[in-house]
């Protein structure tokens, strides 16, 4: 049976398993198939774009679904966004991804998303996706579509949303607000000159110029959503690009040459402003309608995080729905783990919320920063939910101080002849690494301001500002301003790389800098360090040598915006743990209340007056339809050695199981000493079992297992009558070995000790002499006749006849479940008395006896006659055998028991 | 009560999986010692190192403690406390002594309760040593000194309650796995089966886990909160994943010991 149970388990187990695997398999998989077609479509005069059009198996002009135009970041190509595009047509949507103007082998110059070129490129896709069947309508000539893209495709996609209204949502990913101040910002007035983000520059020029783009330039801080996919030069006769022909590669001509001049002078000139300011999106984003989603990286360099805030404020403004979401990681969103899942699971939720217009698709509160810290997001319905601020002023001793405590002064710096060394704060493209980089300052060429050891945590949300008079050696200066967070140990970091530069002009000035926007926790026991530094390596710095000074006094304020830390909501963990904490209330009350209401029914006394055992119309139908015992009665008396009796499998076993408690009736009922018994029934205490032989810890010693299974049992050890048990045992040394090393009589023999512990006044034996060798099964028997004489009741099952006509004084016999005789052993054995004669004749002992007894009372059997004496006595028939001078060799009385039991098997099976 | 805890302490078995799981974070401490200088290569917080903590098991040795309890929290302890659970009642079937306990004047589900109890305490003992023994180990490896998190430090004084709690929690999250495994305990004969049947669901619930695929049905699996503890070494402690985590338990512990009594109660003793 334990076997077939354990098998039954284990293909359970196989079938969940199986289950499982399937549900993973299938639900792993990536939604329908799409089919991918390559093709050139032309957008302007001699200029085509390569394009690739993704339709999601099951999408033809019957079911049309919405369409998606999905544009790449700089440097890359439609092949930069395979990823992207898969996702998106997994989703079902129809994809249209294509290689912007002078990137991949479509034609054309880079004219960084001029409104004439790129922009416009974008309405002529809307036009061609407007004659496909296969796409969802708005209206004639209006198909229902999307339309998504990282950095370069980003800006791209706020520009073409605000130039075509025929497009219904927009997810923008690092877009810029305004070009010229994210290449050349001035955090002290955005609309004046300012400082060129040197690095950013050049790198995005090389990535425009040089085949492959700015995969070239590894670790990949291209716009591509996945870095991987930009690493992947799109190979084969799609592009058929060389070697760029002129040091302008493919850039527009005159943003080249602009961009040249740019960096001859370490300022945006003013015609490379125009020229980017054709891209800005401040008066644009007035004409964007469709609902827009922007995503940000904390730590983008190239477009801080303030460029997402101008350009939400901006649709906000103007009541455009727009949410905002901010990750970690650095311009190149994808390079940091986890943010491509991130981005593809939001823009799939937005796109099915505003181009399905699915009203049940949860969007998300307008405004989340994931992951600010291992699990720490922060969300909220205001877009940047800063509400408070908290003000320091620069204090003449180099510190942050209380408004009222700071002191007056000024504190001054040098700006190095030629702009070097520079400090060092950001590498374009570092991407997650970022974060290890430390922020160097040199000696002499800064001022730190050092807060106080904050005593609770600070969360500063938004661009802190700063008001303060610089005075310079020089007409005009540059400085970078920025926010450290110190630890105790002293070590510094710079929260999100994040730099403002500012260029000021007409000395001394008093002056508002707006520091970067940051989402970042400054914890407790840090301090915040406000820097403001003549160089940094990533900005192009003048290079006349200069003294800078700024005043200090309460007049130089830092303002800086924080949010509240949400106290800990302890309420569902208050909660979690009450309901624990009642569950097992709940469970220990009700282990009292059982434990009560049993001591109070222990009424386990035996009733001497009751039959000892009492089996009533007990049946036993296992599980599997065999039926065991079938209606069985039986009654054993105070006093009687009881013989079960009966052939394997009849029952015997399972009758003895059900007596203890062990299994339950399928109907009937068994009293023992007066109870009705139930497993666990204290009047168990009484009882003395084994059953289906011993079973020991293997582990434990003869003794330690007698002791544990009287004390399981809650009996203490004066009364378990440790010493008769032991002399039954009669184990001597052994009995303090380890039970795994007894011979099978040993532990048949500790089994028997076992069942005599604590003197009960019934006990019930199964197979008791089974592995006994003779002498001990003689012993055996004196054993049971002796507790037989202590008036004790033994109910032994045995297939042993001999044993139990030896033994016992009562028995019954059972046979496929059923007694079919019961009644004291003499009587089962019936009046009829046999006796075997061996004689030297048996032909003429036969004559002799048929003559006195009667042909029918003799039976030949062997060499032997078998003689149903009858009331004759046997001294009779012997001495007629002498007389008729035949030899006898032996007479033997012939087993009752045995003649009668298979007398009753036979009868009972037929 | 007391005679089933000593029959249990009184097991090889016992000791063997105490001593190996004390023994882990000394393994860890003596390999990080050895292979200091020459192992710095894979650092930078690559795959393997989702909290972020290992590279901060030097710090101290309550750091250590606490890495030692972020290892051996996903599979270890799983596999120890099922082992304790799991062959409970099934290797006293196989013994063939558990129809004698029956047999005895004991209500089977207070016989059962008192081996689940046992089972318990010694998985929580194994709980327990893990940040003990890693406490030790990691003080005379690394020097005593508070607790360096992903957020900040925390002093000893504070650093220690915290680890005490994320024990806790840990021990609380393996709930599950102790009633699946007490489950299995008293439908078979075979220890084996109980245990390994147990581990293999702990690893397919995991591997579920892990398959983004599945969506919001991976928040239902009672081992998607398992890392919340993270949230107690931040400051304030963030506690809303936690109290998730130990709801989460509650309906497999209540269904599963549910069965395993429910189904013991009746069960025919046959073994």
């Amino acid at each position: 049976m334990d076997f077939r149970s354990g098998r039954m388990v284990a293909v359970v187990a196989a079938a969940v398993v199986a289950v499982i695997v399937l549900v993973v398999v299938v639900a792993g998989r990536d939604g329908p198939d799409a089919s991918r077609t390559d093709q050139r479509i032309m957008v302007a005069d001699g200029i085509e774009l390569a394009t690739t059009l993704w339709v999601p198996d099951g999408v033809d002009e019957d079911t049309p679904a919405p369409a998606v135009l999905l544009a790449h970041g700089f440097g890359g190509s439609k092949a930069s966004v395979v990823d992207d595009a898969a996702a998106l047509a997994a989703r079902g949507y129809v994809v249209l991804a294509w290689s912007l103007r002078g990137f991949g082998a479509s034609d054309g110059v880079v004219g960084l998303q001029a409104p004439d070129a790129e922009v416009a490129d974008v309405s002529v896709l809307v036009d061609w996706l407007a004659d496909r069947p296969d796409v969802m309508r708005d209206g004639p000539d209006d198909p229902r579509v999307g339309m998504t893209g990282a950095s370069y495709g980003g800006g791209g996609t706020l520009l073409a949303g605000a130039a075509d209204d025929r497009i219904d949502a927009l997810v923008a990913v690092s877009a810029w607000n305004s070009l010229p101040a994210s290449l050349a910002p001035n955090s002290a007035d955005a609309a004046a000159p300012g400082v060129l983000k040197l690095q950013w520059a050049s790198t995005l020029f090389a990535a425009g110029s040089t085949p492959g783009g700015l995969a070239a330039l590894a670790p990949a801080p291209s716009a591509a959503p996945t870095a991987s996919e930009a690493a992947t030069p799109s190979p084969g006769p799609a592009d058929p690009e060389g070697a760029p022909a002129s040091p302008c590669g493919r850039f527009d001509p005159a943003l080249c040459q602009a961009y040249a001049a740019s960096a001859e002078q370490g300022r945006l000139t003013d015609k490379a402003a125009a020229l980017l300011g054709r891209a800005d999106l401040p008066d644009r984003l007035g004409d964007v309608t469709a609902p827009t989603l922007l995503v940000h990286a904390r730590g983008d360099t190239l477009f801080p995080l303030s460029e997402s805030v101008a350009n939400a404020t901006g649709l906000a403004t103007a009541g455009t729905t727009v949410h905002l979401a901010w990750l970690p990681g650095g311009h190149a969103i994808g390079t940091t783990e986890g943010n491509d899942d991130i981005v593809r699971a939001r823009t799939g939720t937005w796109f099915d919320r505003w181009l399905r217009e699915d009203e049940s698709v949860a969007v998300g509160p307008a405004f989340t920063s994931v992951d600010r810290a291992v699990g720490d997001d922060r969300s909220g319905d205001d877009l940047v939910p800063s509400d408070a601020t908290t003000i320091w002023a620069l204090s003449g001793d180099g510190t942050l101080a209380g408004p009222d405590a700071a002191t007056a002064g000024s504190r001054s710096w040098l700006n190095p002849p030629g702009g070097v060394p520079a400090a060092l704060t950001s590498l374009p493209g570092l991407g997650g690494f970022a974060d290890l980089l430390p922020p160097t300052d040199l000696p002499g060429q800064h001022v730190a301001f050092d807060g106080p050891a904050l005593d609770e945590d600070l969360d500063v949300v938004g661009a802190p500002t700063l008001e303060v008079r610089v005075t310079s050696s020089t007409d005009g200066v540059v400085l970078f301003a920025k926010v450290l967070d110190v630890a105790p140990d002293g070590s510094a970091t710079l929260p999100q790389q994040a730099v403002a530069p500012v260029r000021l002009d007409g000395m001394p000035t008093t002056t508002t800098i707006t520091l970067p926007t940051i989402d970042h926790r400054f914890a407790v026991g840090h301090r915040l360090r406000l820097v403001l530094a003549a160089t940094d390596q990533a900005y192009a710095t003048p290079r006349e040598p200069a003294q800078v000074t700024v005043a200090t006094g309460p007049g130089s304020s830092l303002t800086v915006p924080t949010a509240p830390i949400a106290a800990a909501d302890r309420v569902p963990l208050q909660r979690a743990l009450a309901i624990v904490a009642g569950l097992v209330l709940a469970v220990a009350a009700g282990i009292l209340v059982a434990r009560r209401r049993r001591r109070r029914d222990d009424d386990s006394a035996p009733d001497p007056a009751a039959p000892a055992v009492a089996i009533r119309g007990l049946r036993k139908t296992y599980a599997s339809g065999f039926v065991a015992v079938d209606g069985v009665d039986l009654t054993v008396e105070p006093g009687q050695v009881f013989g079960l009796l009966g052939p394997n499998g009849a029952g015997k076993t399972s009758t003895l199981r059900i007596v203890l408690g062990l299994s339950m009736p399928t109907a009937g009922t068994v009293h023992l000493l007066g109870h009705e018994v139930a497993p666990g029934h204290p009047v168990l205490r009484h009882v003395g079992a084994l059953v289906e032989g011993p079973g020991f810890a293997p582990y434990r010693t003869g003794m330690e297992n007698l002791v544990d299974f009287w004390r399981a049992g809650g009996g203490s050890m004066a009364t378990a009558h440790l010493d008769r048990a032991l002399d039954v045992a009669a184990l001597g040394e052994a009995i303090d070995r380890p039970v795994g090393t007894y011979s099978h009589g040993m532990r048949q023999r500790l089994g028997i000790a076992q069942a005599l512990l604590g003197d009960p006044p019934l006990l019930v034996l199964d197979e008791p002499t089974d592995g006994l060798d003779p002498g001990q099964i003689r012993g055996m028997r004196d054993l049971l006749a002796s507790l037989a004489t202590e008036g004790r009741t033994v109910l032994v099952s045995s297939h042993l006849l001999a044993e139990v006509e030896q033994v016992c004084s009562h028995a019954a016999v059972l046979v496929d479940g059923r007694v079919v005789a019961s009644g004291p052993v003499a009587e089962i054995g019936g009046e009829a008395r046999t006796v075997e004669f061996r004689t030297d004749d048996p032909d003429a002992a036969r004559a002799v006896l048929v003559d006195v007894v009667g042909a029918d009372r003799v039976q030949r059997q062997g060499p032997g006659l078998l003689v149903d004496v009858g009331d004759d006595p046997v001294r009779v028939l012997v001495a007629a055998l002498v007389t008729a001078g035949v030899g006898v060799r032996a007479v033997t009385p012939r087993r009752r028991l045995e003649d009668a039991f298979l007398r009753l098997v036979d009868g009972g099976r037929r | 009560m007391m005679t089933e805890l000593w029959r249990q302490l009184a097991r090889r078995r016992t000791w063997v999986a105490l001593a190996g799981t004390a023994l882990v974070p000394v393994i860890i401490a003596v390999a990080i010692v050895v292979n200091d200088g020459g192992g710095g290569g894979d650092g930078g917080g690559g795959g393997g190192d989702p909290t972020g903590l290992f590279e901060l098991a030097t710090a101290s040795g309550l750091n250590f403690a606490l890495v030692s309890v972020a290892a051996m929290s996903g599979f270890l302890v799983p596999v120890v406390v099922a082992l304790f659970t799991g062959d409970a009642v099934s290797s006293e079937a196989g013994w063939g002594s558990l129809r004698y306990l029956l047999a005895r004047p004991v209500p089977r589900s207070r016989l059962l309760g008192r081996k689940l109890a046992v089972g318990v305490l010694l998985g929580l003992v194994a709980v327990a040593i893990v940040p003990l023994s890693g406490v030790i180990a990691g003080t005379i490896a690394f020097g005593w000194g508070g607790v360096q998190t992903p957020f900040g430090v925390l002093a000893a004084g504070e650093a220690i309650p915290r680890l005490v709690a994320i024990c806790a929690y840990v021990a609380w999250s393996t709930a599950w796995v102790a009633a699946v495994a007490f489950w299995l305990s008293t439908t078979t004969d075979a220890p084996v089966g109980a245990v390994a049947g147990t581990i293999v669901l702990v690893i397919v619930v995991q591997i579920l886990d892990a398959i983004s695929a599945l969506g919001s049905l991976r928040e239902w699996l009672p081992v998607h909160e398992s890392i919340a503890w993270l949230g107690l070494l931040a400051t304030p402690v963030r506690t809303t994943d936690l109290a998730r985590g130990i709801l989460l338990q509650v309906p497999y512990v209540v269904v599963f010991l549910g069965l395993a009594f429910w189904h013991f109660r009746r069960k025919d003793v046959l073994s």
